[in-house]
């Protein structure tokens, strides 16, 4: 598992990385279409349609916050299952698992929702180069956390069966680092995206 | 006898990985990139032929004064050698920058490549088909096929690219499908057509050998070669498990050294079937019985993995709708496969 996560380093490094890089270019380009469309001749709507929107007029802070705190709580819950089936509490370890799956699965709908948010504002996978490098970014990410949840709700059903015990903890630990490995690149994501914008 | 030089083979090989990395502009001598940046690369992918060089002579070092038994992964291995060589002098000539300049985009270029390519590669290929089949398949390759294959192949191989040597310098360029008549290219070209069905029909007499030989009744056995190496001391084909215990070593060749002792002028002497280190004959034993080995049980839940990812990538490019179609086929193999009961 750390080996496959080293890998995954490398591969949300790489993304991220891209969309550092490109921050500045995107946004100053969205910038630069519109001045050229609105002196062709379009208005400033049409002109924000063609350019799509800048990273300010999209994301909301607030809102993303609380997807944020419900990832970290997930990883609060994902620990508490694993000390709970160390000690082998059965039900406290399927309970804490339940937890953190519905964390993860609000986080989600989270993004879902934010991300039809921005796509009615315009932003899309192919409308600029903010939209292509933040959705390719966020959406690997999405998709990491939802397989996060199939592990998780597939660990519960495995407990409701009576197969999780102290025995093999080890399941619940390997799902726990892939857990947290997620929720520390949301952390990243969260102050580099976000937090620290230019 | 053992390879000449290893350390220096290995580290050749390293070397030439690791400049590998700085010579990629060699392929753009004419594009204008100016004399610094050509010349740069020039030294650079000159510097390479140097452990190119030092592996060359390390292999011809342990041919010389071996014990030599002519056999088709040997022929083989002397057609790698050879055209690997010619292949690899032409490409000192390319990285010269002014002599590139002439041969760039040329037929000679062609001949080049295939020649370390097909020289290199493919009877490296061969050689190692003819090899290891005995270890994978359990039956030897017919040697006397085989030898017919190599020279066939061999020719065919230089009497195909050879000619486009001389097109090259006669200016025929590369990437064209058709040509006028009268420019001096006609002849070559047919003799290297004459070639390349000369190549065709070694390969074929190479499918007829293998089909030949799967139904052989006779049996290869562990070492056919007397090889040096342990995978010769298991059985042939192999058990799933391939060793039933770690084997202990004691020397870089260890299979060799436990089956010959050396004489006080280095010459192997057999050993009696005991091994050459007692402790070790335990080891070497048939332990088909009782190993303890987990190996994962056969299953059919991949193939249906294999049937989702594919259209989650084609929903990708043609249309978003197949991707939750694949991924929902892929987690049903991903489920089947990991709660499906062990059959051993």
């Amino acid at each position: 598992m750390w080996l496959f996560l080293a890998s995954e380093c490398l591969f949300f490094g790489s993304l991220i990385a891209a969309f550092l890089l490109y921050r500045g270019t995107a946004q100053d380009t969205i910038l630069q279409t519109r001045d050229q469309l609105i002196t062709q001749g379009l208005t400033l709507e049409q002109a924000k349609r063609e350019s799509g929107p800048l990273l300010s007029e999209v994301l909301d802070i607030p809102f993303t916050s609380i997807s944020a705190f419900q990832l970290l709580m997930s990883s609060v819950t994902m620990v508490l299952a694993l000390a709970a089936i160390q000690r082998d509490d059965r039900r406290g370890a399927r309970i804490w698992l339940l937890a953190t799956a519905l964390l993860g699965i609000a986080f989600i709908s989270g993004q879902a929702f934010e991300f039809t948010e921005f796509h009615q504002h315009g932003l899309s996978l192919s409308v600029n180069l903010f939209g292509t490098t933040f959705f390719v970014l966020t959406g690997f990410h999405g998709a990491h956390v939802s397989v996060g949840v199939l592990i998780l709700l597939s660990l519960v059903v495995m407990s409701l069966r009576g197969k999780l015990t102290q025995a093999n903890s080890l399941t619940v630990e390997l799902a726990g680092l892939y857990w947290h490995f997620v929720d520390i690149v949301w952390i990243a994501i969260f102050t580099l995206v976000y937090l620290i914008q230019p | 006898k053992p390879l000449f030089g290893y350390p220096f083979v290995v580290f050749s090989g390293i070397a030439i990985g690791f400049m590998s990395w700085g010579v990629w502009a060699h392929h753009m001598y004419t594009v204008g990139l100016g004399t610094v940046a050509n010349s740069a690369f020039g030294i650079s992918t000159i510097l390479i032929a140097v452990p190119t060089g030092v592996k060359i002579f390390n292999w011809l070092a342990t041919l010389w004064g071996g014990s030599i038994s002519i056999r088709t992964p040997l022929l083989m291995a002397f057609g790698f050698i050879s055209m690997f060589i010619i292949g690899g002098l032409t490409g000192v000539m390319h990285s010269m920058v002014v002599s590139d300049y002439q041969q760039q985009d040329t037929y000679f270029i062609v001949a080049h490549f295939h020649q370390v390519l097909f020289g290199g590669a493919i009877f490296g290929l061969f050689a190692g088909i003819y090899y290891w089949f005995p270890k994978v398949t359990g039956r030897l390759l017919n040697d006397k096929i085989g030898q017919v294959h190599f020279w066939l192949m061999f020719i065919g191989f230089n009497v195909t690219f050879q000619p486009m040597m001389i097109l090259g310098l006669l200016g025929m360029p590369r990437r064209i499908y058709t040509y006028p008549e009268g420019l001096g290219w006609d002849v070559w070209n047919m003799v290297a057509t004459l070639g390349a069905f000369l190549i065709a029909t070694s390969v074929l007499l190479f499918i007829y050998n293998v089909i030949v030989s799967l139904g052989s009744k006779e049996r290869a056995g562990a070492d056919p070669w007397d090889g040096r190496t342990l995978e010769w001391s298991i059985p042939s084909p192999p058990p799933a498990y391939n060793f039933a215990t770690i084997p202990t070593v004691h020397h870089r060749d260890d299979f060799w050294h436990r089956k010959y002792l050396e004489d006080e002028k280095g010459r192997p002497l057999p050993v009696v079937a005991g091994g050459a280190h007692p402790a070790e004959a335990e080891e070497t034993g048939e332990h088909e019985e009782a190993h303890g080995i987990h190996m994962p049980s056969p299953s059919y839940w991949p193939v249906i993995c294999a049937i989702g990812l594919p259209t989650v990538a084609f929903g990708l490019i043609y249309d978003f709708a197949l991707i939750p179609v694949g991924a929902l086929v892929f987690l049903l193999g991903v489920y089947g496969w990991a709660l499906e009961p062990a059959t051993e």
